[in-house]
């Protein structure tokens, strides 16, 4: 159903769920994780979750007039901005950052953006048209049903997950603007498989499942029904730990750049890759990442191998070889008592 | 290579150390007023493209044109002017590379790239020297003679019979045969790299007279005749080589003289035939090729080892396909071809252990491979018409896919093609407010991309692996079938996966995927023995493929079984009927069936083929997967 | 946008694929790498790294990529719209073929690249030559690039027309030694906390690592090819059962660069043995079909007797 005034489903009030609301958030604390997908039937609030993340998001401090978002200081500047840079003319100006939504069945133009038809045809001049990958820029990125997402657009993602830049060589127009994003994709397994390379390009991924719970699926209802009854009244009810959070969220920001993962963190990493054989060290670096996202959301600076084995069942499920006799799921105590005997 | 300003040195004809008989063949197409194409196929880095560029060197008063992939019919064969109509308002006939090559040579690289009809019009032309063009309101007629040579590797694809059949001559590059000559040869490439003008300059002197030599040919083979009782003795070759037509015979006169006049005579002699005979008739013999002809000659005058460059076995056309075999050419390497793949029966070799068998089971080699018909597009059982057509290629309607051409919009436009627009506009520009622009760009000007997506085929094979494929060994042929598959799938750059079902369950051994190795690998391991859940079998491959079906790809499923199911699915149920009940639910499922029948032996029930009924899928015999003996059986038919 | 790449000499591990991308640093004739491997095997950052590596060049491009949903018309070049409406002239603007003229070319997943564009690439690296003819444009240019590509394998492979033309190629597993695993994230947290302090840190490193190709350049521009070494590359390729004779070619001037890099004229056993090793493993499995049974396993003995 459409809300007329964007009432959104409070983050806070989503009921259980905790891995994703987890992964979530400390993808909001550390955008350098890479990205969460989320894997599950319909009806886990899957998108409420994504949605409703939007409100607890921090500001950004961004270059003022640009369509790429490009962030203010940062050494990655679409053209336009290196020359505003270089004018002296690189105002900046506090925006909040968004969920920028990829519709499937998007067209390459609309994605990676295009030539300004109109305008070459009507000036004789050329300009480039920012498309999502532009908007998307220092922003989340959020995909629903990722796995259906057509083959080509999934390369254009790649190219620019990968980089975080999106390169644009096609119908006469050559240009580059940076696009680092928080990747969101949701998706239900049933449906298809995601494509391994995607698959890899997520830092986290999670598992949800409808609450089997019975006084929870009643709470779940009951949350559900009042919200719509009276979406501004149970906002207000939800304002103080909606306030809580966003607190918690900018706190860790604020240490994050302090937080200091140390030898035996990073040991403990390379360690649990290792003992899940998984390839590359693509995971060992999104273990210490999201650990210090974690620390920074405990208030610590320090990251300790707890916290690495913490955050591994978000971390590793989607990066270990796929056994269909097994199942995925990760023992993190399990997983934390072997690191436990490891390290010691 | 051309004198087009950007490089200036070709590789000298007389530097060349190798390709006797296609460098032989070179001189005589130079030397023939009427040889008009000629066609120089090859494995990678044997010296096609140092061949086809020589002729530049070797012929300087005649320019060359090049043919590059990516250019599109008008500016090969001519279209609008577009400066004459942006300037003046006018539709002339524009500049192309054949009107500018009449006289001259024409290079055209990979011509098993090009577009089809682009490589059909371009053989017309050479054979009627004259050009018509009907675009964008021209309409003109003009003559262009020229000599085309092409190149062509045939692991990339093949040309098709009808197209090869107009070539006048074909050669066949090898790699140098002796050491001593392969360290001439990588030393000769080397050294013309590192100083391209020391190179040719050491070769001028030779240069020169080799191609004072050809034009003189040239000159001479017009009068050159051929003694009258050769003609019969060329058709009589000919008829032997099953060659159709008459393009064989008279390319071999035309050769013949050439030759004669290269050897400063004026009429030609048996040697001269049989040399001509061995540049002209290879690509088009349609016998099986088991044994030379008696009239082949075998080549006598040239250096050692050279015969074995010459194809003795099959057309190109065929040999095409098979990616393994034509590759090496001659003879000698398939032998070490076949060798390999018996050894592979032995002992399937590879670092792994072999895993524990059951006391039933057993492994077998995989049998050889060999080329496959389109099994996908044969629609020739079964009401499954409703996902034929072409399998790799469909026209988009979105803006994705490659751009293969412009049309005119209908209804609303959003993916505006705007060099062509502009090519559209120009003629009109004369009459046009401007505005303060050039070219003012109207409505009814506007074309948008048409535009080509590759629909990506998954491929699942569904294997039986019951203890009745291991009856007389047939699942070797099975595993040929399959590696035969894959090659194909590869080279149309499918998707493949693997399901293989025996005793009581059916079990995925390969996911789809792209990489054929990672196949290959899955074949090998195929394990036989034990019953028939066939159910099982087909079940788990819905469960694969059912959520692939989609505007993007098109999932096939291939069941190589003799349909004896003898596991129900579900306790109780009588399995065969079982079976074709499951199979008639499958059969709206939009996944395309291909039963392969394996059953061998005297008794048949045909199992296969009532399964395939129900499936509502193509049938067909494992051994009517072999190209060539489809082939065989359909021309011992017209004989017939 | 400004390079703020990792730099090359920061990289831990994966030597064949460091030396492959050195050598053609060293001598751009080599003919380009290929770099295969599983995620996350460093092999792009180690492909972009090169860029800082490459000599200086008057417009200050060194390394040009081709991103992979490149359109036909600016892989080429096309007719430039922008002038021709603006003047009615007809122009030829140039594409990303002409920027990749005397540098080098990168392309991430390469293997996903559609066939049209790597007929572009195949024609042009064959040619050296850049020929349009297309939308009333007939121009020519030329292009001739160090090509280099990094894939992974399990999501499909080159045409084999394509593979060949990579001089040498490189399969990357992933590093499995626990402590090099760690300073490979060590480094790779500190660069992404801190890219212009961690590059800095590098700096002289980096610079010595440019001078000694530099002086690798200056040594080998006074060479030629040895015909000793043609004598054992021809001999390799020939006992490898490889018919493309550009494998030989490969062979030598990868051997040379390797020794120049050495400080040496004259390649010595050691430097035709690495470059074989490099040279020779996507010529052998070209085929896909065939065993993965490595000849090049028995090779090295083989190499000693003779």
């Amino acid at each position: 159903m459409k809300q007329k005034n964007k009432a959104v489903y409070p983050f806070s009030a989503i009921v259980g769920q905790e891995n994703m609301k987890e992964a979530l958030i400390l993808n909001t604390v550390n955008p350098s994780i890479g990205g969460v997908l989320i894997r599950g039937e319909k009806g886990t609030a899957k998108s409420t979750a994504v949605r409703s993340l939007a409100e607890l998001l921090p500001d950004r401090f961004v270059i003022d007039g640009c369509p790429c978002g490009c962030a203010h200081g940062s050494l990655e500047l679409c053209p336009e901005c290196e020359e505003r840079v270089s004018t002296g003319k690189d105002g900046g100006t506090y925006v909040p950052m968004r969920v920028v939504e990829l519709p499937l069945g998007s067209t390459e133009d609309r994605v990676a953006g295009t030539l300004d038809i109109e305008h070459a045809i009507s000036e004789g001049r050329k300009k480039f048209e920012p498309g999502i990958l532009a908007m998307a820029n220092g922003n989340i990125l959020y995909v629903d049903e990722v796995n259906l997402l057509e083959d080509h657009i999934v390369d254009l993602l790649l190219d620019a997950a990968a980089m975080g830049t999106n390169f644009i060589e096609r119908e006469g127009i050559s240009y580059t603007h940076p696009s680092r994003f928080i990747l969101i994709g949701t998706m239900n397994p049933e449906e298809g498989d995601l494509r391994p390379q995607l698959l890899d390009r997520f830092g986290l991924a999670v598992d949800v499942e409808a609450e089997r719970d019975e006084g929870r699926r009643t709470e779940i209802i009951l949350r559900r029904m009042e919200f719509e009854k009276d979406p501004e009244g149970f906002r207000e009810k939800y304002s103080g730990e909606q306030d809580r959070l966003r607190k918690l969220i900018n706190d860790a920001r604020n240490i994050l750049n302090d937080v200091v993962a140390g030898a035996d963190a990073v040991k403990a990493a390379v360690r649990i890759s290792l003992h899940l054989g998984v390839d590359g060290h693509r995971a060992d670096l999104a273990l210490i990442k999201t650990a210090s996202a974690y620390a920074a959301t405990q208030g610590r600076t320090a990251v300790v191998p707890k916290d690495v084995a913490h955050v591994s069942k978000l971390v590793m499920p989607h990066r270990m070889r796929r056994n269909p006799f097994q199942d995925s799921n990760l023992d993190t105590k399990e997983l934390e008592e072997w690191l436990e005997m490891e390290i010691r | 290579m051309v004198r087009d300003g950007l490089r200036k040195y070709t590789f000298p004809f007389t530097g060349i150390k190798n390709n006797e008989t296609p460098k032989k063949a070179v001189r005589c197409a130079l030397a023939s007023p009427n040889v008009k194409s000629m066609l120089i196929c090859g494995p990678g880095g044997t010296g096609k493209t140092v061949l086809a560029e020589s002729t530049g060197s070797l012929a300087p008063e005649r320019k060359t044109h090049v043919i590059p992939l990516g250019a599109t019919e008008e500016m090969v064969f001519g279209g609008i002017d577009l400066e004459k109509a942006l300037g003046r308002g006018e539709r002339v006939l524009s500049s192309s590379i054949l009107g500018r090559a009449d006289g001259g040579i024409v290079i055209a690289e990979n011509l098993n790239l090009m577009p089809e009809h682009l490589a059909y019009k371009l053989l017309n032309a050479t054979e009627t020297g004259s050009i018509t063009v009907e675009r964008e309101g021209i309409s003109a007629t003009y003559h262009s003679d020229f000599l085309l040579v092409a190149t062509m590797r045939p692991d990339e694809g093949a040309l098709s019979e009808h197209l090869l059949d107009r070539f006048d001559m074909c050669v066949f590059t090898s790699p140098p045969k002796d050491l001593d000559t392969r360290a001439e040869v990588v030393q000769s490439s080397l050294e013309f790299h590192d100083d391209p003008e020391g190179f040719v300059s050491r070769h001028r002197k030779e240069e020169a007279a080799e191609s004072k030599a050809i034009a003189e040919a040239r000159g001479r083979s017009r009068y050159t005749s051929i003694p009258e009782g050769y003609c019969a003795a060329i058709s009589e070759v000919c008829s032997g080589l099953n060659v159709a037509g008459h393009r064989g015979d008279i390319a071999v006169m035309n050769c013949a003289r050439a030759f004669a006049a290269l050897d400063s005579r004026d009429v030609a002699n048996l040697e001269d035939l049989k040399d001509a005979a061995s540049v002209c008739l290879e690509h088009r013999r349609n016998d099986d090729g088991a044994q030379p002809a008696k009239e082949m000659p075998e080549e006598e005058n040239e250096g050692p080892g050279e015969e074995s460059g010459e194809p003795e076995g099959k057309s190109p056309g065929e040999s095409g396909e098979e990616s393994g075999e034509q590759q090496d050419g001659p003879s000698e390497n398939r032998d070490r071809e076949c060798n390999a793949s018996g050894d592979r029966q032995e002992t399937p070799d590879g670092d792994p252990p072999p895993p524990a068998l059951d006391p039933e089971e057993e492994i077998f080699g995989i049998g050889e491979a060999y080329e496959v018909i389109d099994y996908l597009s044969r629609d020739d059982r079964g009401p499954a018409g409703n996902l034929g057509g072409k399998r790799a290629k469909d026209r988009s309607d979105g803006r994705s896919g490659r751009t293969i051409g412009y049309r005119i919009p209908k209804g609303r436009i959003n993916d505006i093609a705007l060099c062509a627009s502009i090519v559209a506009a120009a003629p009109h520009q004369a009459s046009r407010e401007k505005g303060g622009l050039a070219i003012v760009i109207e409505k009814g000007d506007l074309r948008e991309r048409v535009r080509e997506r590759r629909r990506g085929t998954t491929i699942l094979f569904v294997v039986d692996g019951s203890g009745s494929m291991g009856a007389q060994k047939r699942m070797v042929a099975v595993k040929g079938a399959i590696l035969s598959m894959l090659k194909d799938a590869y080279q149309k750059r499918d998707e493949i996966g693997m399901v293989v079902f025996r005793i009581d369950r059916a079990e995925e051994i390969l996911e789809p995927t792209k990489s054929i190795l990672r196949a290959y690998k899955a074949l090998e391991d195929v394990p036989t023995g034990g019953r028939t859940p066939l159910i099982h079998g087909l079940l788990k491959g819905h469960e694969i493929l059912g959520g692939k079906a989609s505007k993007d790809t098109m999932p096939a499923m291939v069941i190589l079984t003799d349909g004896r199911c003898n596991v129900s699915f579900t306790p109780g149920k009588p399995p065969l009927e079982e079976m074709l009940s499951t199979a008639r639910a499958l059969s709206g499922t939009g996944i395309k069936f291909i039963v392969i029948d394996t059953e061998a032996g005297r008794l048949r029930f045909g199992l296969a083929l009532d399964l395939c009924r129900s499936l509502g899928g193509t049938y067909l015999k494992l051994d009517d997967l072999n190209a060539e003996h489809i082939e065989k059986s359909v021309r011992i038919a017209i004989k017939e | 946008m400004k390079n703020h790449a990792f730099p090359f000499s920061a990289l831990v591990g994966q030597e064949e694929m460091r030396e492959a991308l050195i050598l053609n640093a060293v001598d751009p004739r080599v003919g380009g790498v290929l770099i295969r491997g599983g995620k996350g095997t460093a092999k792009t950052t180690a492909a972009r790294a090169l860029a800082d590596l490459l000599p200086e060049k008057g417009d200050g491009k060194r390394m040009v990529e081709l991103p992979l949903g490149s359109s036909e018309d600016r892989v080429a070049g096309m007719l430039d719209a922008e002038h021709a409406i603006k003047t009615g002239e007809i122009r030829f603007e140039p594409g990303i073929l002409a920027k990749a003229d005397g540098n080098v070319l990168y392309v991430d997943e390469i293997n996903l690249l559609e066939d049209r564009i790597v007929d572009l690439l195949l024609e042009a690296s064959a040619s050296g030559v850049n020929r349009v003819e297309r939308d009333g444009i007939s121009h020519a240019h030329p292009s001739r690039f160090t090509l280099i590509g990094t894939m992974n394998p399990d999501e499909g492979e080159l045409r084999p027309q394509f593979l060949e033309r990579f001089g040498m190629c490189v399969n990357v597993v992933q590093e499995t030694d626990e402590g090099k695993r760690m300073e490979i994230v060590t480094r790779r947290m500190d660069f992404e906390r801190d890219p212009v302090t961690f590059r800095s840190g590098f700096d002289s490193e980096q610079a010595a690592l440019r001078k000694r190709i530099a002086d690798a350049r200056k040594l080998l521009s006074g060479t030629s090819p040895n015909p000793g070494v043609v004598r054992s590359a021809a001999r390799i390729v020939s006992h490898l059962g490889v018919e493309s004779c550009r494998a030989d070619v490969a062979i030598v001037r990868a051997a040379h660069a390797r020794a120049a890099f050495c400080g040496m004229g004259i390649p010595a056993r050691e430097d035709v043995l690495r470059a074989t090793r490099l040279v020779m493993p996507h010529r052998i499995e070209t085929e896909p079909f065939d065993e993965d049974r490595g000849p090049m396993e028995g090779f090295e003995e083989w190499f000693g007797t003779v």
